[in-house]
């Protein structure tokens, strides 16, 4: 079976070693190192900054924003019916929209003000 | 020139830091850096010995830093403890790098000098350089393992915590790499001014 110590001599050996290095001075942080850790942060502050209003993303086409405004499908769907409707009105017979008159409104009456033989009253 | 830290941070909490800082507050880096600069320049010139390599490893550590800031997580890994991964990662990849074309522990400069105080440094120079080169070989976890464990002197558990593994997982990485490091210098031993008793 493998055994995970080492054995004394190598560990004496190692922790005189380790030691040593931990012994050794170490210098602290010069102004000059943290002036640039100071730049680095100034200048990652910058960066996030230009992140929160992103220039690289592709702006949407006109067809596409004409599309959104008019609401999508739910805005076309909409959109189609009241054009079907219109044209409808357009081409469809007087009688036929007479009959709509008499549907939604009851019987319709026709009012002449001027009569159709003397148009412009020269009869008196 | 670097601004001073505002003493109204003092007492803040280091995630509180991070959030000031991310929100725009360079006085929160400020008070970041003189809470946690000198440990981790201690903690890359310990493992790399050149001062100019353990500058370049702090000022990269904390460029890390600040870029991640805004999405720090609150409760996520303490500052002092993503720190310590952050550094030990950067620091033993340029050990390794600066090894790697120099793979045999043989091309560790001999002493030259023959005055007693200057052999003894040189000796303990290429003791250390000899260690460096040797970590450099471990296989990378095990080189972690046992840097925060024998040169930053960290506890199994903190050494758990910062390699996101567990108690018995350290304990097995560090007695690996103290095996391999062991049977890596013993031959060089008396070569290295250790005497063989």
């Amino acid at each position: 079976m493998m055994t995970d110590k080492t054995d004394p001599k190598s560990e004496a050996f190692l922790d005189a070693l380790f030691d040593e290095r931990r012994a050794e001075d170490v210098a602290p942080p010069s102004d000059a190192l943290m002036a640039r850790m100071m730049a680095d942060a100034s200048a990652a502050l910058a960066d996030a900054a230009q992140v929160a209003t992103p220039v690289g993303i592709p702006r949407p086409s006109p067809i596409a924003g004409l599309w959104a405004a008019l609401g999508g499908w739910l805005g076309a769907g909409g959109l189609a019916a009241a054009t079907l409707t219109g044209l409808w009105v357009g081409i469809a017979q007087p009688a036929a929209l007479d009959s709509l008159n008499d549907a939604l409104l009851g019987q319709s009456q026709t009012l002449t003000i001027f009569s159709t033989t003397d148009p412009f009253g020269s009869e008196g | 020139m670097t601004p001073a830290a505002n003493p109204a941070f003092a007492d803040a909490p280091d995630a509180a830091l991070i959030v000031a800082f991310a929100n725009g507050d360079t006085a929160a880096a400020a008070e970041i850096m003189a809470r946690f600069a000198p440990r981790v320049l201690a903690q890359a010139t310990r493992l790399l010995r050149d001062q100019a390599e353990a500058e370049d490893v702090t000022q990269e550590a904390f460029l890390r830093l600040w870029r991640v800031a805004p999405r720090w997580q609150q409760g996520q890994a303490a500052l002092s403890t993503w720190l310590y991964q952050v550094t030990s990662n950067l620091a033993l990849d340029r050990l390794r790098r600066r090894h790697r074309s120099n793979t045999s522990l043989d091309a560790v400069a001999e002493p030259q000098d023959d005055e007693p105080a200057a052999v003894d440094r040189l000796q303990m120079q290429a003791r250390q350089e000899a260690l460096g080169a040797a970590l450099a070989q471990l296989p990378e976890r095990q080189a972690q393992a046992v840097a925060l464990r024998h040169l930053e002197g960290l506890a199994n558990p903190q050494i758990a915590e910062i390699m996101e593994i567990t108690t018995e997982a350290v304990e097995s990485l560090v007695a690996r790499g103290k095996r391999a490091l062991a049977a890596q210098l013993m031959a060089r031993k008396q070569e290295l001014g250790f005497d063989d008793d």
